[in-house]
């Protein structure tokens, strides 16, 4: 039922329609948001799932007073605008936006410092509502994921919050391990990696398994500094970041009986249906890797045709179209620059560059624009 | 007019013995005044007097009246402030506290809000090395001084009682007083507290919306007392020593953030020290000084929150510093002197970190300085050795560090009958790595090297006649070249991982200028003028491919400046002063996000003394920011708006 809805919600736009197509280089402060098509659209359960383009989430810099922003990226038109947020809203995202999801309708954003979740309407990026987790039991919002109308929030105050998108509040929180960082669902399971990172340098070495069912978590152990889950739907993969010193950072496959078997050294994953795309840029290496395993048969290639980026802040794979985008911090005097606005590499699906794009300060995340993916 | 003006001058050659005796009273003391003008490198000074007349409420506002200096303010009476010099960072900024100077070995820069203006009898900054060289070689190690120095005790016993109220529940009692217990030893104490809700308003303009909102979680109580002895042991020798302790328990508000105005952020701070300084003119051509101090100071940064383990950080620092100097002095010759000074201290740091090494270190520092004055020709020249020794009692440690830091300066009077000098200096310095910097798990780098600096100065002094209507007028103009080399910055490699490195120059070309006077309308009406402006051009030289080249340094404005005007009369005095700062960037990348716009702030001051016998009662009301002008000195920490003070002071 619900499920149906949300489809109904997305199936409209059915036009190609991209927020991104607005290429205004000089927009109108009071731009004419494109109007919501229906606002009671008729079901198209049978719509193939699309995607029309990407986002980069940029968190700013606390330090330097530079806020959080939001940039896209139109697959038709191989553009890219920014500050959507800002000029849709004529107010901040926030400071130190650190995750996103597209689902629906809408585009959530998690804001840690902010400590708020933004809701946004998907196509105009109006706002929706935001949420203010102040007094709420889950703060601090680090990553999300989507699935059946609920969006999962890890909490870096130890929950993981669960968002319904009909009444668009959070409706329970489960505790988790200290500092859940990046998490991911396969089947009815949600997990989240412990880093208790702000027990530095006494870093966590569990994650929890969250039923989806009941709600309830349980812990189990894996490497050390677990960061990041990621996930198809049917293979499992996690980021041990290690202790930046002796012990490596490495991409572990989790079983289905939830056991760790060492894939390669790794400081950045991304997944889609087939291959697990890595990065690996341990602090102080001389050159960076960037390898694409293929999840049925264990063989590894390279992922890109051509060159990387400078500095890695995140990487992610479009599920539908295989579109690779790789966010980079600009270099200055041979160092990564935390002040300045980065870049980003967008590859297709065989590594080859389609284009290298501005984005914001700090960009640390990326999301698709798809749907119907549910 | 012109006559005793020469004479002062000539005066000198005569004297020359006698001023280097006492140059260390005349950091502590007002002294003969007009060693601004005569001084080889830029000396800025504010005694007793200009603190009311230039209506100067607290430290930050008088370091703004002091040409070439960049203030660090994280807003209000708890926010935290630092003071840098021309360009450079303010780790080359030494504090100097009656005498002895500061150090945080922990983070190489004084925190200077803990220092009320009570109990201070001059301020003065000094930009290189001057012709004061009868002073312990570590004064000599920073690249300028900023120097704090108590109200001179005086021959009488006296008691002042003071009260200070003021906006955003400001609170701060004062008591000093002093007496002799015998002709030869003089007891002096004082004691202060301070409370102030500090939770002043401020506007928060995010696009569409325009708030006005509060500093929360503000609240500061602190206190401070000191008890001070002078011993006359014999006509040529005297020791004085102080006990000092402070306590200081301040909630930070931390940044304004964006729909977050939740902190709990919390610090306290302790610090207590004991220090001495015994003097004995040996003889005719030797003199002798002894300084010795022992400090502690403990800090513990609170912060709850659900992330943090067990929902709570509780970080404690704690810090010692044994110090123990001696100079001596020679005038063998007429119109020469010359110093030797040899300088120990240890410093350690430890915490309740689990990635505690307990650095420590050891300083000697030795500097030998010559002097040759004649009365038109003051000139100076130091040698200063530097050995630090480092070591960490679990861990690596950085390796130790030999420099030798040539400086010299001179003054030359153009005219025989003007008080005009040209003044020019070269000073070659660096500062050592704080123990952040070489130690701090995941920042700190063992290899890190010190921050060199060098810097030319030339300028003019001028004097003026006074006559009958003129009391004094004194001009400066000093223009400079800096130089910074092994800059040393954070690198991230990420938000959790940082790593410093000595990666950065910079070049900076600047002008100071100040005007000083005080014109006297009649028998009893005067009016007192202070101004200065600087201009600083701080440039980052480290790549010509970076995007920093030749882009201002960070929080450096470009222009600055300040005046006052004081009116002296039967009835009310009054003052009326402000401060202009252009704009600056919080990066060196100078991008337009990064702007912090420039601002003027203006105050006003009224006060009158009554005299009632030997009693003397002053009143005193301030205000400040009266334009009520939002501004941010450092990004997203905004400064207070329009605010007062009223003070009753009793003294007898």
């Amino acid at each position: 039922m619900r499920k149906n809805l949300l489809y109904a919600l997305c199936c409209v736009f059915t036009l190609g329609i991209s927020a991104c197509s607005n290429d205004d280089p000089n927009p109108d402060p009071d731009p004419d948001p494109i109007p919501n098509p229906n606002p009671n659209p008729t079901p198209e359960p049978d719509k193939d799932p699309e995607s029309l383009g990407l986002f980069v989430l940029n968190q700013g810099n606390m330090g330097y007073a530079i806020e959080g922003s939001l940039t896209c990226f139109d697959y038709a038109t191989a553009s890219a605008q920014q500050n959507l947020f800002q000029t849709a809203n004529d107010r901040s995202l926030g400071n130190t936006p650190q995750t996103a999801v597209a689902y629906g309708s809408h585009i959530y954003i998690g804001v840690y410092e902010s400590n708020t979740i933004e809701i946004i309407n998907r196509w105009t990026f109006e706002e929706q509502k935001q949420i203010s987790l102040a007094d709420a039991e889950g703060q601090s919002p680090r990553s999300m994921v989507a699935k059946d109308g609920m969006v999962y929030i890890s909490m870096f105050n130890g929950y993981v919050s669960r968002l319904d998108t009909l009444t668009l509040e959070i409706d329970k929180n489960v505790k988790v391990g200290p500092n859940p960082d990046i998490i991911a669902i396969r089947g009815n399971y949600l997990y989240a990696p412990n880093s208790n990172g702000m027990d530095f340098p006494n870093y966590g070495t569990t994650a929890s398994k969250i039923d989806l069912s009941s709600f309830t978590a349980t812990t189990f152990t894996v490497g050390l500094n677990p960061t990041q889950f990621a996930s198809n739907g049917t293979d499992l993969f996690l980021l041990c970041k290690g202790n930046y010193g002796d012990v490596a950072s490495k991409v572990y496959r989790v079983g289905d009986d939830d056991s760790l078997a060492e894939i390669a050294e790794a400081t950045f994953i991304a997944i889609d249906d087939d291959d697990l795309y890595y990065i690996n840029a341990p602090w102080g290496a001389p050159s960076i890797a960037y390898k694409k395993y293929d999840i049925e048969d264990a063989s590894t290639e390279d992922m890109l045709a051509d060159g990387g980026v400078e500095s890695p802040a995140w990487i992610a794979v479009d599920p539908i179209e295989g579109t690779i985008v790789i966010t980079s911090y600009s270099m200055d005097n041979g160092w990564a620059s935390y002040g300045t606005d980065g870049y980003a590499k967008i590859y297709d699906e065989d590594g080859n560059l389609i284009k290298q794009i501005s984005v914001g300060v700090g960009p640390v995340w990326a999301f698709f624009n798809t749907y119907n993916l549910d | 007019m012109l006559a005793l003006w020469a004479a002062v001058g000539f005066a000198q050659v005569g004297e020359a013995t006698d001023t280097i005796v006492r140059l260390n009273n005349v950091t502590i003391e007002s002294g003969r005044g007009k060693k601004e003008v005569r001084s080889t490198a830029p000396l800025h000074r504010i005694d007793r007097e200009q603190l009311t007349v230039a209506g100067i409420t607290d430290i930050s506002d008088a370091i703004h009246r002091m040409p070439g200096t960049v203030l660090r303010d994280y807003g209000g009476a708890g926010g935290l402030k630092t003071i840098s010099v021309r360009g450079f960072g303010a780790g080359h900024t030494g504090v100097v506290y009656d005498g002895v100077m500061l150090s945080d070995c922990q983070s190489g820069q004084i925190d200077l809000s803990r220092y009320s203006l009570d109990n201070v009898g001059e301020l003065s900054l000094t930009i290189g090395d001057n012709d004061d060289i009868f002073i312990p070689a570590r004064a000599a190690s920073s690249a300028a001084t900023f120097a704090i120095s108590s109200i001179p005790s005086g021959e009488d016993p006296y008691f002042t009682a003071q009260m200070r109220v003021g906006s955003f529940g400001y609170g701060n009692p004062f008591v000093r007083g002093g007496g002799n217990v015998s002709s030869k030893l003089r007891l002096t104490g004082n004691i202060d507290f301070l409370h102030t809700r500090n939770d002043y308003p401020f506007t928060l303009i995010n696009g569409k919306n325009v708030t006005r909102e509060r500093r929360s979680n503000s609240m500061m109580n602190s206190g401070h007392g000191e008890i001070g002895a002078e011993w006359k042991i014999s006509d040529h020798q005297s020791l004085s020593a102080k006990i000092y302790g402070y306590h200081n328990g301040r909630q930070l508000p931390g940044p304004v953030i964006y729909y977050n105005n939740v902190s709990h952020e919390r610090l306290r701070e302790s610090n207590v020290f004991a220090q001495a300084i015994y003097r004995n003119r040996l003889s005719q051509i030797v003199s002798l000084r002894v300084w010795g101090k022992f400090d502690w100071s403990g800090s513990l940064y609170m912060d709850k929150n659900g992330k943090y383990p067990g929902g709570e950080l509780n970080q404690h620092y704690w810090q010692r510093e044994y110090y123990l100097a001696g100079a001596m002095l020679f005038t063998p010759w007429r119109h020469w002197s010359f110093d030797y000074s040899a300088d120990w201290s240890f410093n350690n740091l430890n915490s309740n970190l689990s990635t505690d090494s307990k650095p420590r270190r050891t300083s000697i520092l030795q500097s030998a300085a010559a002097r040759y004055s004649n009365g038109r020709l003051t000139a100076m020249a130091r040698a200063l050795l530097s050995i630090y020794l480092n070591s960490a009692l679990y861990g690596d440690n950085p390796k130790n560090t030999s420099k030798l830091s040539p400086s010299i300066s001179l003054a030359y009077r153009l005219l025989q009958t003007e008080a005009l000098y040209l003044r020019a200096g070269y000073k070659n310095i660096f500062r050592m790595p704080s123990f952040n910097e070489a130690y701090f798990d995941h920042y700190g780098s063992l290899d890190v090297l010190p921050e060199s600096t060098e810097q030319l100065n030339l300028g003019f002094t001028w004097q003026a006649s006074a006559n009958s209507w003129l009391s004094s007028l004194v001009l400066t103009a000093d223009g400079y070249m800096n130089k910074v080399k092994d800059k040393i910055v954070a690198m991230p490699y990420n938000m959790f991982i940082w790593r410093v490195v000595n990666l950065g120059k910079v070049r900076v070309f600047g002008i100071d200028l100040t005007l000083n006077s005080k014109i006297d309308l009649s028998q009893k009406q005067s009016l007192t003028t202070a101004i200065n402006y600087s201009y600083q051009r701080a440039q980052v030289r480290t790549s010509p491919e970076s995007g920093e080249w030749m882009k201002q340094v960070a929080y450096t404005p470009l222009n600055s400046g300040s005046a006052s005007i004081g009116w002296e009369n039967p009835w009310v005095n009054a003052s009326i002063h402000g401060t202009a700062v252009s704009a600056r960037f919080t990066t060196n990348d100078n991008l337009p996000a990064t702007r912090i716009d420039g601002y003027g702030e203006f105050g006003a001051t009224l006060w009158r003394t009554f005299r009632l016998g030997n009693k003397k009662l002053e009143l005193r009301a301030d205000l400040i920011n009266m334009l009520d002008k939002q501004y941010e000195v450092v990004a997203r920490y905004p400064m207070p708006g329009r605010s007062w003070q009223a003070t009753v002071k009793f003294e007898f």
